[in-house]
């Protein structure tokens, strides 16, 4: 969290995050580059470079899209969230290099402006085979450099969350289309078997992953029948202290966070990139996301002060052992007195 | 279960988490360096041709001249086949035909063929620098088409200058747009023509009257296709005079 803004806010856990990725990256470009010169001694550093960003690019994209899912099933998977911009940023560069690689060695010097050349050069929708798989590689990028470029926190603020974290989601969109790119280029030529293997392996393990995740939220979202306006969350002692249950009410997930005795409920989505805040911790007497750390005060759903983020708050009230909801949100920042188990009441 | 609670901009992480961490970034690690090595493997040939980029030579020779299959340098052992700088043919050599010329260029060469990517004009030399023998030979070898008959052939379009060895690889369905503007641009197309054995011939391709065709050719340039004509020998190359009418995908097949 922070006041203003950064290129980066470093930290420690940042910078060997980072100096991590870079190593590992490095690792593969210098086996792919290294191996593919040993069977080709003739092959031009053009085409290594193009094949071995784009390779690159392809792996990280998986990654990337793994990270989300398997830190739903499996917290421990947090870090690599954490700085999952960072790979997001590198990814389009790595892509950004292969594409700029190809215009140039497959498009620049002919009869056409290169990038008139790469939109009707290449094949044509008429038939399967022809499919112009290279407009589809220059699609994605497209989105990836929106997505890159507006992945700084002043546009997430600026744009909002829900809108940023849409243009995001554009990565499947993205993904798809460098599947097709994949697979009706490089797929299709001789001995393009193992990269049409690869890449449905590839899709079915994310496929699985995104389903996993996907049933296990399913769970949350199954809405109790409301009983005068108040929605039955759990037993005050199903919920452990400085954790939270996260329950479906009016059509949106709501954290109900345990603070000793006492009960808050605010919205599930934390305000900077839309994070399972139910999934989070009370941590110095605030809500914290665990994702990114974003911090709320559980009574009012705003940010302590000189942070600025606020959530929608809920009443609650508890009952016969039991915790309720009313479903509808209040205002961002909404002081609501905190429902006590010992009272029953606010 | 998990008790632990990360928070990124915290110092350290806590202990059973970085431990997690550790162990899947070692595993990846390692398998990303694998999948290096794996795809650099398995990744489809990159062409067996030499471009001897940066290395102009000077090249001695007669100059050809075909208004269909471009412009060749020839002297008693090696027919050149003439392409210029880009994505361009050389046809401004054909200035020169009929002349004994030095001419500097870069070597490209597979398959036992060569090719000159000029890189300036032709000088046409005094006739004592070559002698007239010599080229009289050349001349002699090479000028009359010897017909082999109409053939079904099976392979591929391409363009010579990037199959030949300027990209590595100058074929297939990833270098079809390459390949088309390369066409575009007046390079002579060829075709590589594959028997079921895997064997390769390759044929400079014109229409079946001997004229130049380039944009009945485009739409099937990077896959496998059939289609026939009369193939025809001048000089060290192949001339293939083909009803492109007859051109069609083809999955195997042969010469």
């Amino acid at each position: 969290m922070s006041t203003g803004y950064a290129a980066v806010g470093w930290s420690r856990q940042k910078r060997i995050y980072d100096l991590t990725f870079g190593g590992v990256l490095l690792g593969y470009l210098a086996a792919f580059a290294g191996v593919s010169l040993a069977l080709f001694p003739s092959a031009t550093a053009e085409t290594i470079l193009i094949r071995a960003f784009g390779t690159a690019a392809f792996l990280l994209l998986h990654v990337i899209l793994a990270i989300g899912p398997a830190a739903r099933l499996d917290r421990r998977w947090l870090p690599l969230l954490y700085n999952r911009r960072h790979l997001g940023v590198t990814m389009f560069g790595l892509a950004a290099v292969h594409g700029l690689f190809s215009l140039v060695q497959f498009h620049a010097l002919g009869v056409l402006d290169p990038f008139v050349s790469v939109l009707v050069s290449d094949g044509s929708f008429t038939r399967l085979e022809t499919l112009p798989f290279q407009v589809f590689g220059l699609l994605a990028l497209g989105i990836l450099f929106l997505m890159a470029a507006t992945s700084h926190d002043f546009w997430l603020n600026n744009l909002s969350a829900p809108v940023w974290k849409a243009l995001h989601l554009m990565v499947y969109v993205a993904y798809g289309l460098i599947v097709v790119h994949v697979a009706f280029g490089v797929g299709q030529m001789a001995g393009g078997e193992w990269v049409l293997g690869g890449t449905a392996l590839g899709a079915a393990a994310l496929v699985t992953l995104h389903l996993m995740a996907a049933r296990r939220e399913a769970a949350t979202d199954r809405e109790a029948t409301a009983q005068a306006g108040w929605v039955p969350v759990c037993g005050v002692d199903d919920i452990v202290d400085g954790r939270a249950k996260i329950v479906a009410a009016g059509g949106e997930r709501v954290a109900v966070f345990r603070q000793g005795y006492t009960f808050s409920a605010v919205s599930n989505a934390c305000q900077h990139q839309n994070g399972p805040l139910g999934e989070g911790r009370i941590v110095d007497g605030c809500i914290t996301c665990p994702w990114h750390g974003y911090q709320y005060l559980p009574e009012t759903g705003a940010s302590p002060a000189p942070f600025t983020e606020k959530v929608c708050t809920f009443r609650l009230k508890v009952g016969g052992g039991q915790v309720w909801l009313d479903p509808r949100p209040l205002p961002p920042g909404t002081r609501v007195e905190p429902a006590n188990a010992n009272t029953g009441r606010p | 279960m998990n008790d632990e609670f990360y928070i990124g901009y915290y110092p350290k992480a806590p202990a059973a988490t970085a431990r997690h961490v550790r162990r899947v970034v070692v595993a990846l690690a390692i398998s990303v360096v694998a999948a290096g090595v794996g795809l650099a493997l398995v990744l489809p040939y990159l062409g067996g041709g030499i471009f001897e980029f940066g290395q102009v030579r000077d090249f001695q020779g007669v100059m050809r001249c075909d208004a269909a299959t471009g412009p060749r340098l020839t002297d008693a052992e090696v027919d050149y086949l003439l392409v210029g700088p880009g994505k361009s043919g050389a046809i401004e050599m054909c200035g020169a035909a009929g002349q004994t010329v030095m001419l500097a260029g870069t070597l490209i060469t597979r398959d036992g063929r060569r090719l000159i990517e000029t890189a300036g004009p032709a000088r046409v030399l005094a006739s004592g620098l070559v002698s007239a023998a010599l080229a009289g030979e050349v001349m002699d070898s090479s000028a009359t088409p010897v017909s082999l008959g109409n053939l079904t052939l099976t392979g591929e379009i391409v363009d010579p200058k990037c199959y030949f060895g300027v990209m590595n690889p100058g074929e297939g369905r990833a270098h079809r747009a390459c390949a088309i503007l390369c066409l575009r641009g007046g390079i002579t197309p060829v075709f590589v023509a594959k028997d079921r054995a895997g064997a390769t011939a390759h044929l400079l391709i014109t229409g079946p009257r001997g004229e130049p065709i380039t944009e009945e050719l485009l739409r099937w340039v990077g896959e496998g296709v059939a289609g026939r004509g009369e193939v025809v020998r001048t000089g060290r190359w192949l001339t293939w005079r083909l009803d492109p009418g007859t051109l069609h995908l083809a999955v195997n097949g042969g010469l």
